[in-house]
């Protein structure tokens, strides 16, 4: 008894000191010279469902994009690993209390930020929204993909993958701005292009389990159904496994969005068709530039004084990935490599 | 040898050695981190490091209760998200705030009662109850809401999240109200300290006369009431309701009143003062990591090493007491 007691003390005594000795999550470089006398700055990045390779892409690009600024930006991931815009907002706010210089999110929902948002704002931290926007705060920018454009090019595949006749099943979380507004972007197209196709709804709660619950619900019950449009990551590998499991692989158009290493793999082995895909690499590394401009205001005027001028909306560009295109070695290197955080 | 060792076993049945580590590591975290980040013992981050616990603060005073009863609860990471729904409903239709309120509430009791009542017919643990209750009230919440986030609140309703007391927050000042009262319930009612009798034996409880299913009635609605009032500060606070608000509470409730001493594995084990400290750790952890800038992939694996920690010490303590009871006894 005595020796377990000295051993779990030691553990005790040992585990609060290991929690403090850690560095940051990603210094942009090494320490400053001495005689340097460039401040240290800090830029966060807040996500939801922090461990999501796509966002990971993200954070690689803001810190990539904080080497060329200089060794003195140290930059950080933090969020919750639940899709809950409640523990995201307390993520917001715990990171404020550190004064960063600047912040970039990604919303969990449209509206729950929005108080610490404009919380950051007023007190003098600016805030960038990228791949998932608060519009109703006071953030001073979004960098992302226009979301119509990127459920248009879902519709197009789909088009010339089942024709003008048919059923299609869109996986969205409601509230999620970025996907409704993607889904209304392939609504829209398929209206124009195949009126004649009937759309519906899945809500698979942002999980890959249960995109595939549901979406094996709707095949079973709905033999109509000719594709899938999945409008996050996480719901085409589970549409996938939901047609493999009912043997409908051929049958049923997957077609998902962005991508990751298991769509990738799903890619290549035709289970899913094709992937709607921005770059969430070049969306990091854009939010970052935008927070450091705000952050170092200039000669130029601003239109979110007291901070640096940034443009209100910058849109990424967005394309169909397919099997095919990894194809090609360079391609597949690119995808295939996910960066490591 | 043997006057040695029972001398020791005197001591140690007399103070608490697992609040002793627990207020140590406290003190130690804070001292360090203080030294780590100048940010850290700023007022701004205090109060940061509280509000970011808080519902689970307040959820976590029920939950001693119920775990001292010998028993748990898990649907309180539903009722949360399906009381503020419903609250924010509500106000959205114009209701005045305390209708609301108490409507919201009444419907989270309600939730508590249906558990109890379930875990009494059907003779079920009220873990196996509680998590059926949880995964139907997680439909319930999307199909209310569609899967939709409720906003779009009154300016006047979204002052609350705005007003101060002596410089704390609505959530910070209900909490330390409803602190209070629960410790000095837990030292002095003996409706509190019936709830232990109940969760160390249940059967000589009945047997002394005591009505044990009205005091774990009690014991559910009160902790469902608990996770209603903090879905009802949570939309005040963001402004808005969600489905998804409450994700894995449940786990970080539970975690918090073990790491307080509470058994998890014997009932009538437990305390409030205890969970106070269990709270006040996991919001120091929680806080640190993020002041620290250490991956937060590794506060799961701090946490859970502090829960097993918590755990063994807190059986340690428990059979440290009861050699002395016993050795009084023999020696009586």
């Amino acid at each position: 008894m005595k020796k377990l007691f000295a051993i779990l003390l030691a553990l005790v005594m040992v585990m609060p000191m290991a929690a403090c000795g850690g560095s940051g999550n990603g210094n942009a470089g090494g320490t400053s010279n001495a005689g340097d006398s460039i401040e240290e700055e800090l830029y966060s990045m807040i996500v939801f469902t922090k461990g999501a390779e796509y966002f990971n892409w993200c954070y690689a690009g803001m810190r990539d994009a904080a080497v060329t600024i200089g060794s003195h930006i140290s930059v950080e991931l933090q969020g919750p690993a639940e899709w809950d815009a409640s523990l995201e907002a307390r993520s917001v706010e715990q990171v404020l209390a550190k004064k960063p210089n600047g912040v970039v999110v990604s919303c969990a929902d449209e509206a729950t930020l929005v108080p610490v948002i404009n919380k950051a704002v007023e007190g003098g931290t600016p805030v960038i929204c990228f791949d998932s926007d608060s519009p109703d705060s006071d953030r001073l920018a979004y960098v992302g993909t226009n979301n119509f454009d990127f459920g248009a090019v879902a519709g197009k595949a789909i088009v010339e993958a089942i024709g003008t006749e048919g059923e299609v099943a869109i996986i969205l979380v409601p509230g999620a701005v970025s996907m409704e507004e993607r889904a209304q972007g392939c609504v829209d197209y398929l209206a124009e292009h195949a009126p004649n196709i009937k759309v519906s709804y899945l809500n698979d709660e942002g999980d890959v389990a249960k995109a595939e619950q549901v979406t094996s619900a709707l095949l079973q019950s709905n033999p109509a159904i000719k594709a899938v449009f999945s409008t996050h990551g996480y719901g085409a590998p589970g549409a996938a496994a939901a047609a493999r499991n009912l043997n409908k692989t051929d049958d049923v158009t997957i077609i998902g969005s962005d991508y990751d290493s298991a769509t990738i793999e799903l890619l290549k082995a035709g289970d899913v068709d094709g992937t709607v895909i921005d770059d969430p690499y070049l969306l990091g590394y854009q939010a970052f530039m935008l927070v450091y401009a705000a952050a170092h205001p200039t000669e130029v005027q601003s239109g979110n004084p007291p901070f640096g001028h940034v443009p209100a909306i910058i849109y990424g560009n967005c394309s169909l990935l397919t099997g095919d295109v990894l194809e090609d070695p360079a391609a597949a290197a690119k995808y295939e490599n996910p960066p490591k955080i | 040898m043997k006057k040695k060792n029972e001398n020791i076993l005197k001591v140690f049945s007399k103070i608490n050695l697992h609040y002793l580590v627990l207020t140590f590591l406290i003190i130690v975290m804070a001292i360090s981190m203080s030294m780590h980040s100048r940010y850290f013992l700023t007022i701004t981050n205090i109060e940061v490091m509280v509000n970011t616990f808080i519902m689970e603060a307040i959820m976590a005073l029920g939950m001693t209760m119920v775990i001292i009863s010998g028993g748990t609860d898990i649907s309180v990471s539903g009722v949360l998200p399906f009381t503020a729904i419903i609250f924010a409903k509500l106000m959205l239709q114009n209701v005045p705030i305390i209708v609301a309120m108490l409507v919201a509430l009444a419907a989270s009791g309600v939730i508590g009662l249906i558990n109890n009542e379930l875990r009494r017919i059907l003779k079920i643990h009220p873990m196996v109850v509680t998590m059926a209750v949880q995964l139907t009230l997680r439909g319930l919440n999307l199909a209310i809401t569609n899967g939709s986030v409720i906003s779009g609140f009154s300016a006047g309703f979204q002052k609350i999240s705005e007003f101060r007391l002596f410089g704390l927050s609505v959530p910070i000042l209900v909490y330390i109200i409803l602190a209070v009262v629960f410790y000095v319930f837990s030292k002095n009612h003996k409706s509190f300290l019936s709830v232990y009798f109940v969760g160390g034996n249940k059967e000589a409880s009945a047997f002394s006369g005591m009505n044990t299913e009205c005091v774990l009635r009690w014991v559910f609605i009160i902790n469902a009431l608990l996770a209603g009032l903090a879905g009802i500060l949570s939309t005040t606070v963001y402004n808005s309701a969600s489905y998804s608000f409450g994700q894995n509470a449940e786990m970080r409730v539970i975690t918090a009143v073990a790491i307080g001493g509470t058994s998890l594995t014997h009932g009538g084990n437990g305390s409030i003062a205890g969970t106070l400290l269990g709270t006040l750790f996991m919001a120091l952890i929680y806080n640190s990591f993020v002041m620290s800038g250490i991956s937060t992939y590794y506060q799961d694996v701090f946490t859970g090493a502090m829960l097993i920690i918590a755990v063994l010490l807190s059986e340690g303590t428990r059979i440290v007491k009861e050699k002395s009871f016993k050795q009084a006894l023999g020696d009586s």
